[in-house]
């Protein structure tokens, strides 16, 4: 089995994909968000919205302009100026998360493929690449196994941390790099609730396997 | 409120598919630039999420209904 890269080094990379991702994108990185977008596209061939509200993209657009004028009055005045408005909240530092959805769906998926070869190239670099049906850890391998049977509890615990993550509104990345760089609240508590549940499942089976 | 110096993002953008709608224009972006980048607390949309209730897709951020005058 390959060796994990040094803590300093790991630490590093991810902060260097999170930094690298917003200054060329704009965005903060957001995986689970990209997935669920993917997964939305596939699913309803259009957004959320659109689902919701049965009209063709360009009347619905109308819909949101004319509620924009009711709203805020003199719109064509407003809207003048508002690209210098959004630049100076867009540009400075932290910066600040946008949706995705505005990006196409290849974009996504192009993402999401980039993470799995990443992971590969860092695994075959480290040695020799091999298929493995468990995860480090001899707490996990005493419980479950490490055959083909461990797949059913990390599919299981793949479906709660989606579940999870969804409720959360974010994941590791968006909440764990992201959210806690910049001190957001709710990604302080997001971050504790599943660091602690990790450590809390850690020595869960630490205990089981003795 | 400073938009260069205090940037105060609503922590539900990223997830909200209205937030994607208000960039596709600089009319839509007010709503962005009024609620989502400013005041958030105000969002009918984020009041709703905080208090644990679903948030209808096509509610606006002033408490309205997009699909209120779509034709029957």
């Amino acid at each position: 089995m390959s060796e994990p890269w040094p803590v300093w080094a790991g630490g590093g990379a991810l902060a260097g994909v999170a930094l690298g991702h917003w200054l060329l994108t704009g965005r903060l990185m957001a995986i689970s968000g990209r997935f669920t977008r993917l997964v939305d596209g596939l699913r309803f061939g259009r957004s959320e919205l659109q689902e919701a509200a049965p009209v063709p993209e360009d009347e619905l657009l109308a819909l949101l302009r004319a509620a924009t004028a009711a709203e805020f009055g003199d719109v064509e005045a407003e809207a003048a100026a508002a690209p210098a408005s959004v630049e100076d909240c867009l540009l400075p530092p932290p910066g600040q998360p946008q949706s995705a959805s505005a990006q196409p769906w290849w974009f996504h998926l192009a993402f999401l493929a980039a993470l799995v070869a990443g992971g590969a190239a860092s695994a075959a670099l480290a040695g020799p690449l091999q298929a493995e049906f468990a995860i480090r850890g001899e707490g996990f391998k005493s419980v479950f196994g490490s055959g083909p049977a461990a797949l059913l509890p990390l599919l299981i615990g793949g479906v709660l941390v989606g579940a999870g993550t969804r409720m959360a509104g974010g994941c590791t990345s968006g909440h764990g790099l992201c959210g806690v760089s910049r001190l957001q609240r709710g990604s302080l508590l997001a971050t504790a609730a599943f660091f602690g549940a990790g450590i809390v499942t850690s020595l869960a089976l630490g205990a089981l396997s003795k | 409120m400073s938009k260069q110096t205090a940037p105060c993002l609503c922590p539900h953008s990223t997830s909200c598919p209205m937030y994607g709608l208000f960039q596709r224009s600089g009319t839509l972006k007010l709503w962005q630039i009024n609620y989502c980048d400013d005041d958030f607390a105000a969002c009918a949309r984020f009041k709703r999420g905080a208090e644990g209730r679903s948030v209808p897709l096509t509610l606006l951020p002033n408490g309205r209904d997009l699909t209120l005058n779509l034709p029957s």
